[in-house]
């Protein structure tokens, strides 16, 4: 059994223009211990996909799935009171750019401290902070430095603070939404490390969400691609970006340079994403698709699978290598 | 560099940029430490290359460009344009100049007013150094400059406001700005980091291919090295307002010397990572321009030092920019140890 | 990370240039708020221009005798009559005319100058900007009463000094305002591109940055101009107005020296009272929802 299941999510929002269907029927899993990576460009869903998860999209939108199983428990029918026992106790999130949203007139360690008290308040003041003590020396911060306060923190190590924070009711899942985006890309390696490494140790799996194909390749063991809130490609990650099965995949990777084979100019990709409040008939990637034949005007692509663990969503899978 | 080589576009001698220690940083005397954000760099920009400017944050990439553009003033040092010191220039002087350097930001929303149209934005260099005689002949010139970078009908564009326009479109704006007055000299300041991924490609095509057809230097600022690999004939890697290592692109990032480069590179990610790369991940954090190290500024993260077990040189003298090679030069003391180990798979 | 889609939906302010202050005043009338505000403005403007024509107060025409001095309202007189025997809707009229007038120059006069020193404080920086505050601080402080007795101690009361002393008082605010606003614009990306360009500083204020302040300028005007009626009533209801010259606040201080409030003379007091009021209200009400649709948007950044 996966850790979680995701079966049929979607979720719409209404807008004054209109409803936006920004995750359509979207399934996947993420094995226990496993890094998954959640990849595509902006507004392709994959935010609104981990965040409905632990229930944290705004009131407005309109959240349906067949089920979200986490551990093996369902929790779709769940209330908001037993959401809130789920939310750090059992999935943790480091939000984007979070760690320019700390609270500038508390310590480093009374903010690491605070999930503890709010989600386990059983837990004695002694045992939390030696448990933040701890998460500090997990995450490479020394704890001497708890005492400091955000602004005397660079970039990188207010990154490792949040980390900890997520860290600190033990989760079972840890939800990381481009956590290395605004960063140096040596402290980027050093990030994404730490997340191997605290993976290794704590034995919890992780949802690493990127736009960045190139650091969800070093870093996940298996990923899923999203267009147009779809699920468009998912596998492991070394054989799908050896050998993509998704047209869409295929145009991502070439965007990225590769500084292993010649020097060759990036390529983009032609056109837009399509607006998400029109009803799409056939396959989303269609304008854009080099590939593109009369089905897949007509007739959505099911995510199906096309080798070992590989699944894609193309009438035309086999010919993108 | 070879004394048989056509002089430079721009060369920048010992250029240091000092800023003054935050009120902030100060102690209770009141004493602080200035901040260098540039201190001590060399380099020539010659006519019609793409030289990458590669770095972290704080080692001073836009700073020097800032500086070259004079938008920043120099604390000491020299730059010289064709021949003429233009360190210390003002008025009417530095007005000329301002037509044969031109700047793309980073920030395709912010480096718009978003008060004016388009064509304003592309028709104000004109204006401002009188260049068309006419209406009519000015707006010929707008409109093969936005034709020129990709946003036609021309007619179509000019009404328009920025917030009408995409990323991608808004930088094209920039880009047609900064080519109506036919530079020498362009830099392009993280052009397409804010942009979406597959966007980008169409971009720094652009950037090329005018390049090709005008032939202008273009002074390409970048933390991703890999676009500086796919873009630049020549990468200067700045580290603490220093260029450690500068050369040709291609056998920069096959052979790196500096251990910076070397540890920079190995730590890209790639789509197609591969199984036997190792990473040189460096410990801590770049220290700040206000608390340079001593001697060599590497030296407390340096894994080549730690290799050769701690030698006392590296903590005492500031290695200064050595030929290696045809075009190379690299700040290390023991730049010629390993000369074949290999990042990347 | 950008949204590139044709259909995205872009959050940035909308700043048209061809009709703005169309746009600006539709915006304020589907507020409710701003059209309460709108709807009292329109009627006193009405009120004051076409008033006195159609009505016109003749100052000289006071009571025949002691039984025409405050009367209360009648068909001969709808409100009544002043302690002059002068009737009190007719110099109600005249009193708008000239209230709004002195609010306005006076508003004016603030508004040129507390803009033109905030933005040359604020881009100038340096010397030009400590001294320029400095100069701000000193009128800040300015008492208005004791300077308005001092001049007209010096050069009789009129309504000239009268308005000059509410604008020289009333200017620092918006330097204040206009300065800060000035000194965030001027670090935006685009003035620095602009200035790379090689524009004069005369250039990049007349085009990028005066622009990009108007809004602002704009509903701190609406706001001061309240500020300076009620200035004026007050001023002039202490005796310190025109005295030739009728105008609310001059209404009211004469209807308290007459002893119009001893003998119940409700008529004579209630009309500049509210008159003055409504205007501020209106004033206020359409500032504060010019100041909501132009500042969230400024603050969308």
């Amino acid at each position: 059994m996966s850790l979680l299941e995701i079966d049929d999510l979607s979720v719409r929002f209404p807008t004054s223009r209109g409803e936006v269907r920004a995750v359509d029927r979207v399934s996947f899993r993420v094995e226990r211990g496993e890094m998954l990576g959640l990849a595509g460009e902006s507004g392709c869903g994959k935010t609104t996909t981990a965040l409905a998860v632990p229930r944290l999209l705004p009131d407005a939108a309109v959240v349906e799935a067949r089920r979200i199983a986490l551990d093996g428990r369902d929790l779709v029918p769940l209330s908001e009171h037993e959401m809130e026992a789920v939310r750090w106790r059992d999935v943790a999130i480091v939000f984007q750019g979070a760690m320019n949203a700390l609270n500038p007139v508390q310590s480093v360690r009374d903010q690491i401290l605070e999930p503890i008290r709010l989600h386990e308040p059983e837990v004695s003041g002694a045992a939390a902070r030696a448990r933040v003590d701890e998460l500090l020396e997990q995450v490479g911060i020394s704890i001497r430095r708890g005492r400091d306060y955000p602004h005397e923190f660079s970039g990188g190590m207010r990154q490792r603070v949040m980390i900890a924070m997520a860290l600190a009711c033990r989760p079972k899942l840890l939800i990381a939404d481009e956590p290395v985006t605004a960063l140096d890309v040596m402290i980027q390696a050093q990030i994404l490390a730490l997340l191997r490494d605290l993976r290794d140790e704590l034995g919890i799996a992780m949802i690493l969400i990127s736009h960045d194909l190139s650091v969800i390749a070093e870093a996940c063991d298996r990923t899923v691609i999203m267009y147009a809130g779809r699920v468009a490609e998912a596998g492991g990650s070394g054989p799908m970006f050896e050998h993509p099965a998704h047209p869409y995949t295929r145009a991502l990777i070439g965007a990225f340079p590769d500084l292993t084979s010649e020097r060759v100019l990036i390529d983009g990709i032609p056109g837009a994403p399509p607006d998400l409040r029109a009803i799409i008939l056939g396959c989303p990637y269609v304008p854009r698709c080099p590939l593109a034949i009369e089905r897949c005007r007509v007739e959505q692509p099911a995510l199906r699978e096309v080798g070992a663990g590989h699944l894609s969503a193309c009438h035309r899978a086999e010919d993108v290598a | 560099m070879t004394t048989s080589a056509p002089p430079p576009l721009v060369a920048i001698d010992d250029l240091h940029v000092v800023y003054p220690p935050s009120r902030a940083s100060r102690d209770l005397a009141g004493r602080g430490r200035p901040v260098r954000a540039v201190d001590g760099v060399s380099i020539e920009v010659r006519a019609g290359e793409v030289l990458a400017l590669v770095g972290e944050s704080g080692s001073g990439k836009t700073t020097l460009a800032m500086a070259l553009m004079r938008l920043v003033p120099a604390t000491s040092g020299r730059i010289v344009y064709r021949g003429e010191d233009i360190t210390r220039l003002v008025g009417a002087g530095l007005r000329r100049l301002r037509r044969r350097f031109q700047i793309v930001f980073q920030d395709p929303y912010e480096s718009l007013d978003p008060r004016q149209t388009v064509g304003d934005i592309v028709l104000e260099p004109l204006l401002i150094h009188g260049v068309g005689a006419t209406g009519g002949e000015r707006t010929i010139l707008v409109t093969r400059a936005l034709e020129s970078v990709g946003l036609t009908p021309a007619e179509e564009f000019v009404g328009r406001f920025p917030h009408q326009l995409s990323g991608g479109q808004r930088q094209r704006v920039s880009i047609a700005a900064a080519m109506i007055l036919e530079p020498d000299l362009v830099v392009a300041d993280e052009p397409v980091s804010m942009l979406d991924v597959s966007v980008r490609a169409g971009i720094l095509r652009l950037i090329l291919d005018l390049r090709a057809a005008r032939g202008f230097a273009c002074l390409f600022i970048t933390h991703d090295l890999s676009l500086a690999w796919v873009l630049a004939d020549r990468i200067a890697v700045l580290y603490l307002g220093r260029v450690v290592e500068i050369g040709p692109a291609g056998s920069l990032f096959s052979s790196p010397r500096h251990p910076y480069t070397r540890a920079l590179i190995s730590v890209v990610p790639m789509p197609r990572p591969g199984a036997h790369r190792t990473q040189e991940i460096l410990e801590g954090e770049t220290p700040s321009p206000a608390s340079t190290p001593t001697g060599c500024r590497f030296h407390p993260r340096c894994p080549l030092r730690r290799r050769l077990g701690n030698p006392e040189i590296c903590e005492r003298v500031d290695p200064a920019l050595e030929p290696v090679g045809p075009e190379w030069a690299v700040a290390c003391h023991f730049a010629m140890e390993e000369p074949d180990a290999r990042p990347g798979a | 990370m950008t949204v590139d889609w044709p259909g995205a939906v872009v959050t940035r302010p909308v700043p048209a240039r061809v009709g703005r202050l169309r746009e600006t005043l539709a915006l304020v009338w589907q507020d409710r708020i701003g059209r309460i505000g709108l709807i009292l403005l329109a009627f006193t403007a009405v009120v004051a221009i076409v008033g006195p024509i159609v009505f016109p107060f003749d100052p000289t025409l006071v009571g025949k005798s002691a039984a025409d001095i405050l009367k209360p309202p009648s068909a001969a007189h709808w409100l009544g009559t002043d302690e002059l025997g002068r009737d009190v809707f007719r110099s109600t009229l005249e009193g708008a005319q000239l209230s709004l007038i002195i609010g306005l120059v006076a508003t004016a006069i603030s508004i040129v100058v507390g803009a033109s020193v905030g933005i040359a404080a604020g881009y100038r920086l340096g010397l030009t900007d400590r001294l320029l505050m400095r100069i701000t601080d000193f009128f800040l402080v300015l008492p208005t009463l004791p300077l308005i007795i001092v001049l007209a101690a010096l050069f009789g009361q009129s309504t000239v000094i009268l308005v000059l002393v509410i604008g020289l008082t009333s200017w620092p605010s918006t330097a204040r305002i206009v300065r800060s606003q000035v000194l965030s614009l001027r670090e935006r990306q685009f003035i620095t591109r602009v200035r790379s360009l090689g524009a004069s500083d005369v250039r990049i204020v007349r085009h990028h940055i005066l622009g990009n302040v108007l809004p602002l300028i704009f509903a701190n005007t609406v706001l001061i101009i309240a500020g300076s009626i009620l200035a004026e009533a007050t001023l002039a209801f202490l005796g310190l107005g025109d005295p030739v010259h009728v105008s609310w606040g001059t209404m009211l201080h004469f209807a308290f020296d007459s002893g119009a409030t001893g003998r119940g003379a409700w008529w004579y007091i209630l009309p500049p009272g509210i008159g003055i009021v409504l205007v501020v209200l209106g004033f206020i009400l359409a500032g504060h929802t010019l100041d909501r649709i132009l500042n969230p948007r400024l603050r969308e950044r």
